[in-house]
């Protein structure tokens, strides 16, 4: 019996010292910050999503390296709470309300379709404890959508930047159109897009419509090449683009195509349209090898591509430098604001937030009004011109 | 005593209801009305597949068609929901009656095809009719009711919670109205078509008839789905109501839950909803483990989970029977 009491005694004592050592070493850890991840990692949408995914990692990485998040007096470790949106909307909605739920501020990052986008848009609109940083989607926001901000290139930059870019090549007064009717973004600027080829001087001859996917494009070339075309702007994905660039060289267009696409090289070598992409150039946000090449923010770029390489064992993706950025962005601000659960004051940081102060951005980002990274919460990029020399695309200029 | 156990998957249905409502936790209830939305559809399903075996692949038509019709009712002419929910249903049973005579005339894989070019032209229809349905990027302002009711009885159907209640009052509606149709002539008519058409016919029933209702059941069940999707999540694109995203899906809740079961829609629906969301792991994983959940599960229980209770109680008896021949040896 008294066997029993004293163990009792040693177990309550035990108990205690357990208690106090692991309070001690809790105070004396640094505190963890939990930053919310919306992605696509299953569905159609994680052929991009993954590498979108992947430089948001690859940041967190980098954040938690450099020591952690300095915000006030705490430091914190960043951690990631992932969450696939199987590129759904419902799974996307289901997500949010799940990181609403816990009942905290919510932090968030990622987000890549403009169909999961705006499906949540509504729950967070209004809300006074969430922040999203939009990294994907075509949507268009507005000040209106307090909650978002999106660091990463909106399609009506690249509608601007393509007439930008022809107005400014010789003899050109005819334009064929030519655009993927999946591509939400594309098809609602194609009336600014004659718009602006109409202020411009130029005619659109010709205007045809494909779907994401398609392998015949004779018809809708057919048809544009009848208005007699000075150039072809063709606006898609790069699989889709090189396919649809091979064929216009087939019918006997030898003219000028201007396509919005990041095509790459495995898009034209499955095309087998290495010989058509002459007289060929892609308008797009520039990826990692268009900096380094291009001799733009070349050592970060490269620092970036080697690191994320390294990490994944594979280039980085179309979407992995606005996402890097982004999440920087985020963090700046965070630091910048002394808090990590007042919404408010994170959000007036980052609305007056500049680019000089995130120097982890890598795109050509154009500073808005006072060197400020955000305009009504969208940022601003540089486009790359690329061409395709000897296999590969170069870059051959920038769009600012 | 039967009385008793029929009612008690109600029961349980109403309280399990309830008690998502009472948690005020968005996420769940968020869950618990995409579990309702695809039980609806699989109910309406139900009665073309379900009961007269008819493979109708095109129910997300409907299902976009109702989506549709709610967006531009409360985004272009600021109209209140019942609109959309009195008028979109009785669309589709009229697009429905109109297209089913036709379109039943095949039957197999030949109406599934038919069907599925239903679906297809919808969705073409969705994205490329961008003035109207805002094409890929689709459209987004649609507003929840606002308050319903008197005082302590009213409902605000703006905020999450409340769009839940309309939602399980629409929902358990549709499963009574199913409940006694499937003990009426009208369903058993449509089992007689699903066995045999012809002999059907022969006992003087016009089975071209009984096939469009069931059709047109089906068109406006789905309707009803999409008006709610629009108003639940208050932003519609053409993706999910494509032929994956809602007509495949709605089969696989349907065959997975119980073909011609009454309860079989909401177990498919609360498994196949709820499955992705309690599963915490890599997604790639996830799918895997999914897939192989859904491949037991039509395995062991080919007729549906509605069937588990009869499967367990028939293998129960044939234990307890074996057993008993044992002693007597």
């Amino acid at each position: 019996m008294n066997y029993m009491k004293s163990f009792r005694h040693f177990a309550i004592a035990a108990g205690f010292a357990a208690a106090t050592l692991a309070s001690a070493g809790t105070a004396a850890a640094q505190e963890t910050l939990t930053i919310y991840d919306l992605e696509s990692l299953t569905g159609p949408g994680q052929t991009v999503g993954v590498a979108q995914a992947n430089a948001v990692k690859l940041a967190v990485e980098h954040i938690n390296e450099a020591g952690g998040l300095k915000v006030g007096d705490t430091t914190y470790t960043v951690e990631l709470d992932t969450h696939d949106d199987r590129s759904q909307a419902t799974a996307g909605v289901t997500a949010v309300q799940k990181m609403i739920s816990y009942g905290k501020p919510v932090l968030m990052v990622g987000s890549l379709s403009s169909a999961v986008t705006g499906a949540y848009l509504p729950i967070v609109r209004e809300r006074e404890d969430f922040i999203s940083i939009v990294m994907g989607a075509a949507l268009f926001f507005t000040e209106e959508d307090k909650a978002i901000y999106h660091p990463r290139v909106a399609v009506a930059q690249y509608t601007e930047s393509t007439v930008t870019f022809i107005k400014g090549q010789e003899g050109i007064k005819r334009v064929g159109v030519l655009t993927d009717n999946k591509h939400g973004g594309f098809v609602q600027q194609t009336p600014r897009l004659k718009e602006l080829f109409g202020e411009a001087g130029m005619e659109v001859v010709g205007e045809e419509e494909f779907s994401f996917g398609a392998t015949q494009f004779g018809p809708q070339l057919t048809a544009i090449l009848r208005g007699n075309p000075d150039v072809i702007n063709i606006r898609g994905y790069g699989s889709d683009v090189a396919r649809a660039i091979k064929q216009a060289r087939d019918l006997g267009y030898t003219g000028l195509i201007v396509s919005s696409s990041g095509i790459v090289a495995k898009d034209v070598i499955e095309a087998q349209a290495d010989a058509a992409m002459t007289n060929a150039r892609d308008l797009f946000v520039p990826l990692a090898g268009d900096l380094i090449e291009g001799g733009r923010n070349a050592e970060k770029a490269k620092a970036f591509a080697d690191a994320y390489k390294a990490k994944f064992g594979e280039e980085s993706g179309a979407t992995s430098l606005s996402a890097y950025g982004g999440f920087f962005i985020l963090a700046r601000a965070i630091e910048k604001a002394g808090t990590v659960d007042d919404i408010p004051a994170i959000r007036k940081v980052l609305d007056d937030i500049t680019v000089a102060e995130v120097s982890e951005i890598i795109e050509p980002m154009i500073p808005q009004e006072g060197g400020r990274a955000f305009r009504e919460h969208q940022s601003y990029f540089a486009l790359v011109v690329r061409e395709w020399r000897d296999g590969r695309f170069v870059p051959v200029g920038f769009v600012d | 005593m039967h009385r008793l156990t029929a009612f008690l998957p109600w029961l349980l249905l109403l309280a399990a209801m309830a008690a998502v409502l009472a948690t005020g936790n968005g996420y769940y209830v968020t869950v618990a009305m995409l579990m309702m939305l695809w039980a609806i559809l699989a109910l309406g399903l139900n009665f073309i597949l379900g009961y007269a075996g008819y493979f109708h692949l095109g129910l997300g038509a409907f299902y976009g068609l109702g989506a549709y019709g709610a967006a531009a009712f409360s985004a272009s002419y600021q109209m209140p929901m019942i609109v959309a929910l009195l008028v979109m249903p009785a669309a589709g049973a009229l697009i429905s009656v109109v297209i089913g005579p036709l379109m039943l005339r095949t039957r197999d894989l030949h109406f599934a095809v038919a069907t599925l070019a239903l679906g297809m032209i919808v969705s073409d229809v969705t994205n490329n009719w961008v003035a109207v349905t805002g094409g890929p990027m689709g459209m987004g302002g649609i507003s929840r009711p606002g308050q319903i009711g008197i005082g302590a009885l009213s409902i605000d159907g703006a905020t999450t919670s409340g769009m839940f209640i309309i939602t399980a009052a629409i929902f358990l509606a549709l499963m009574i109205v199913a409940a006694i149709a499937r003990r009426s002539d009208f369903v058993l008519i449509l089992r007689g078509i699903k066995s045999d058409d012809m002999m059907t016919r022969s006992l003087g029933f016009s089975t071209t008839r009984y096939k469009v209702a069931a059709f047109a059941i089906a068109g406006a069940i789905a309707s009803v789905g999409g008006v709610l999707y629009a108003h639940i999540v208050q932003y519609i694109s053409p993706e999910p109501f494509t032929f994956f995203a809602a007509s495949f899906q709605a089969f696989v809740v349907l065959a997975v839950g119980g073909l011609g079961s009454l309860w079989g829609p909401v177990l498919g629906s609360v498994l196949l909803t709820g499955l992705p969301e309690i599963l915490e792991m890599d997604p790639h994983v996830k799918l895997l483990v999914y897939g192989a959940v859904l491949l037991i599960v039509t395995i062991v229980l080919p007729r549906g989970l509605a069937s588990m209770g009869r499967v367990l109680s028939a293998r129960a008896r044939a234990s307890a029977n074996a057993k008993t021949k044992e002693k007597q040896t």
